[in-house]
């Protein structure tokens, strides 16, 4: 009887789901946090969306924040590695420091060897600057 | 990342974790949720959240979890609020977020308390007022260290700001969401706060109605916009108001008279709110300033516009013999 009932509740909340009224979510697919060439110092305005990703954060034991530093091509692939880990690692201080707990977040760092924008070697490339947060 | 021991402490403070031996067994968890244990409400909320045990549901979440806060669990309270402030899930309402954001902050929770202050440093769902996100910001800075740097970014605002006209808070929510019958009843109290002139203050009154003459209960001020009353055990009717005070200009802006009743009690009428109260005499702190214009018609937020309609004649709501609020 409660299987029932709880598969009438999924599709009468599922048929709700379609209805619903479209929203306009304040970080639906993630933030990306720029940088300045060579730098891993977030701008204060790149701040703000950290506060934004946080407001549109839950708590709940399965939901992350995935952190990915990466970088562009200017530079040794090696150094650029390590740029990105202190992209990545001072956005996690970021969310830390709004109050997300250590657990919840999963930091990840790729140097340029997973380029947002594709382009050649040596190449500055803002969109390749970047951080990105998902939640998951 | 190699936190220290006190902080990782700190931060895993109102972190909520759903039971995995709860999760695997969600006809048991619904079955206390609807007999009305916010606790389980809280942890089937998280299964739904999180699909855990469960194909993830974004609308059974957000209706388990409003079950919990309502029933005052912080944890959900913060995350009925980040629905609604995130518009994941249910239509964006920074007004109604702030509302929950101010019900959990109103029980320390820190998130809650960030970002109820950011809500009003941004000026989202309340009134702008550095002031107040100040005063937030102020309550988590020793954990968050965003929110000591918030403070300091916000003493030019505060310093150039006259803060305008003294204006009375409005009150966001006028019901109990505890029904005891032998503990004591916890109430939180929600308001907003537009900008003050410089060094006002915030007064808030509680005052019983349901026996004999209107007896105050609670005289006190408030620094921020949301606190936390307890109430004595049994069932009683109260009027609550906030009031903007000028010390200054010896002048004072009261809110409008709210009504809420607890255990049972009969509810709070238009007259109790109109005549009972409003005849009575000025508190110590204000006696002898001067009022500036009451509201004529109490300002109310609607806090069930998210909340989905239950599906009539398919299933019974969940809190079908909860008072609809």
């Amino acid at each position: 009887m409660r299987a029932v009932r709880q598969r009438l509740f999924s599709a009468a909340f599922g048929l709700l789901a379609l209805v619903a009224m479209p929203s306009t979510p304040l970080a639906a697919d993630g933030v990306t946090i720029t940088f300045a060439p060579g730098s891993a110092e977030i701008a204060a305005e790149e701040a703000a969306k950290l506060d934004l990703a946080v407001r549109a954060f839950r708590e709940g034991n399965w939901l992350r924040f995935v952190v990915s530093g990466q970088t562009d091509t200017i530079g040794p692939p090696d150094v650029n590695l390590a740029l990105s880990v202190e992209r990545a690692l001072a956005v996690a201080h970021g969310l830390r420091d709004r109050g997300i707990a250590a657990d919840q977040l999963q930091i990840m760092a790729v140097g340029e060897t997973e380029l947002v924008i594709e382009t050649p070697d040596q190449t500055a490339e803002a969109g390749n600057r970047v951080v990105q947060i998902t939640m998951r | 990342m190699g936190l220290p021991p006190l902080l990782t402490a700190l931060l895993t403070l109102g972190l909520v974790t759903a039971s995995p031996g709860w999760a695997r067994d969600l006809g048991a968890l619904e079955q206390r949720a609807t007999a009305g244990d916010p606790k389980a409400a809280l942890a089937l909320g998280l299964a739904y959240d999180g699909g855990d045990g469960t194909p993830a549901s974004l609308d059974l979440a957000y209706r388990w979890y409003v079950e919990a806060a309502l029933a005052g669990e912080a944890s959900a309270q913060f995350n009925v609020a980040i629905f609604l402030d995130s518009g994941r899930g249910v239509t964006r309402d920074p007004k109604a977020a702030a509302l929950w954001y101010g019900r959990a902050a109103a029980r320390g929770h820190l998130r809650a308390r960030y970002n109820l202050a950011q809500l009003y440093d941004l000026g989202e769902g309340v009134p702008k007022n550095p002031v107040m996100a100040a005063r937030w910001y102020a309550t988590v800075a020793g954990e968050l260290p965003a929110a000591r740097e918030r403070i300091a970014a916000l003493q030019p605002a505060i310093r150039a700001s006259d803060g305008g006209v003294l204006e009375a808070p409005a009150p966001m929510a006028d019901v109990p969401f505890i029904e005891p019958r032998d503990r004591s009843a916890q109430v939180e109290l929600v308001w907003t706060m537009p900008s003050q002139p410089p060094d006002s203050r915030t007064f808030i009154e509680v005052v019983r109605l349901d026996r004999g003459a209107p007896k105050p209960v609670v005289a006190r001020f408030e620094e921020r916009s949301a606190t936390l009353l307890e109430l004595p055990p049994g069932p009683a009717a109260y009027g609550w108001r906030v009031t903007a005070v000028d010390p200054r200009r010896e002048r004072y802006a009261p809110g409008p008279w709210q009504g809420f009743s607890v255990g049972g009690a009969r509810p709070v009428t238009r007259t109790d709110l109109t005549v009972r109260l409003a005849s009575l005499p000025p508190p110590a702190p204000l006696a002898g300033l001067e009022p500036v214009a009451v509201p004529s018609a109490p300002l109310r937020v609607t806090i069930g516009a998210p909340r989905p309609p239950a599906p009539s004649g398919l299933v019974t709501p969940i809190a079908a013999s909860r008072t609809p609020f």
